[in-house]
């Protein structure tokens, strides 16, 4: 049976040996093989991969770079939250408590932490609570010097939709608070406030501080009949209270 | 159960010349076995099994101990010779066993010679026909181990085994009719 033969054949037929001779030709062209794979592997670190280590230390610098100036935006927008968070704090606590200078000066070093961190309508929306508070609550030097603050570091930091706002805040302020005695140091601080925001208010705004310039000479009318030594002290803090 | 080579293979891979050197004395001569069984010529065997060599150095750090390092050497010795035999074909070099055949001093090499052209053609039968009767039939594998070998199902090998023996009744058939 030839099938069977096949078979048969296959399984009983025995390979030759090799030859002592091929088979050390084969190990050595094996082993040649083997030294020179190896050689290489332990050349890869110092070989062309030096070159790839430079391109790699370049790549992460720039990623370290791009990541650095993430990690600004980063901070910048924490700081602006977190600025903002605790003025919307302090205000929510104004709001309810009787005006501090000591709160309001708070709130301008956040408000600081908010303008420095770029959020400028986070601070328009805490300028425009602030002048709320003002219109109610704020009748002293002390509460106005705490406002000009506020008014600097938003001219200083900030743009022309700021600066409106800080006017406008300072020319409801001047609005709402009686001219008490002491007014020529409040006339002189709105006098600051003014040539402060002048060079930076754009034409639009000018209306504003042309206002505001009359309502300083009105206040300097009002302040005439006072000697500026008597400078009165306003009503103690506990009795604001609306 | 743990391969009695794996220590060798371990440190071949960690770049162990000497351990490396070990294993190929190990092994080499199975692998010329195959090499031998599957074209029948010394020298052509001897070109399969130094290739086979080298592509064990290239290949042994992709040996995962997944399978038996027996089974993966049949792998590595099987696909050799189907390149070889591939470029033997491209170069319009298939000769069949000649002189070097006969001069092995094995007494075997006339009827393999018959058996390796019989293998040629069940492989023109089918794909995979040729290493499938080598592994079976000439080195006593397991269907499951061919399976394994070849990275076919076993129902693939038994089908492979029965068209085979299919074939060679035919052709049987077919020579008593010339007859």
């Amino acid at each position: 049976m030839k099938a069977q033969s096949f078979e048969y054949r296959l399984q009983h037929t025995i390979a030759p040996m090799p030859d002592i001779a091929v088979q050390l030709r084969a190990k050595s062209a094996a082993l040649a093989e083997f030294e020179r794979l190896f050689v290489q592997e332990d050349q890869a670190p110092s070989g062309p991969a030096q070159s790839d280590g430079i391109t790699c230390r370049a790549k992460a610098a720039d990623d370290f770079r791009k990541k650095e100036w993430l990690w600004e935006i980063i901070l910048v927008t924490a700081t602006t939250i977190l600025g903002g968070t605790i003025v919307l704090f302090l205000l929510e606590v104004l709001a309810v408590v009787n005006v501090q200078l000591t709160l309001v000066r708070a709130c301008s070093a956040a408000g600081l932490m908010a303008l420095n961190g770029g959020l400028l309508y986070l601070c328009r929306d805490h300028l425009f609570r602030l002048r709320n508070t003002a219109n109610a609550n704020l009748t002293s030097l002390a509460e106005a010097e705490a406002l000009r603050h506020i008014q600097q570091l938003a001219v200083s930091g900030c743009g022309a939709e700021i600066i409106n706002t800080v006017t406008q805040s300072a020319v409801a302020l001047t609005r709402g608070a009686p001219m008490v005695a002491g007014t020529t140091n409040q006339t002189l601080m709105l006098a600051r406030m003014e040539r402060a925001a002048a060079p930076r208010l754009p034409e639009t705004n000018f209306s504003s501080v042309a206002l505001l310039q009359q309502l300083l000479d009105s206040a300097l009318k009002q302040s005439q009949p006072h000697n500026d030594s008597e400078v009165k002290v306003s009503k103690p803090e506990g009795e604001k209270c609306a | 159960m743990e391969d009695p080579c794996t220590g060798l293979i371990r440190r071949a891979q960690g770049g162990d010349k000497g351990s490396f050197s070990e294993l190929l004395d190990l092994h080499y001569a199975t692998i010329y076995r195959i090499a031998w069984k599957w074209c029948g010529d010394r020298t052509n065997a001897k070109d399969i099994a130094q290739q086979s060599c080298i592509k064990l150095v290239r290949s042994l750090s992709h040996y995962r101990f997944q399978a038996a390092f027996a089974t993966w050497l049949y792998q590595l010795v099987i696909n050799c010779a189907r390149d070889w035999q591939r470029a033997q074909q491209r170069h319009e070099h298939d000769a069949l066993p000649e002189d070097d055949a006969t001069a092995d001093g094995s007494g075997t090499s006339e009827d393999y010679i018959y058996v390796v052209q019989l293998l040629d053609r069940l492989e023109k039968v089918g794909a995979g026909m040729k290493e499938t009767a080598i592994l079976v039939h000439a080195e006593g594998l397991s269907h499951a181990e061919a399976a394994e070998i070849l990275g076919v199902s076993e129902s693939t090998i038994s089908w492979r085994i029965h068209a085979m023996r299919k074939y060679l009744n035919e052709a049987e058939a077919t020579t008593r009719g010339d007859v």
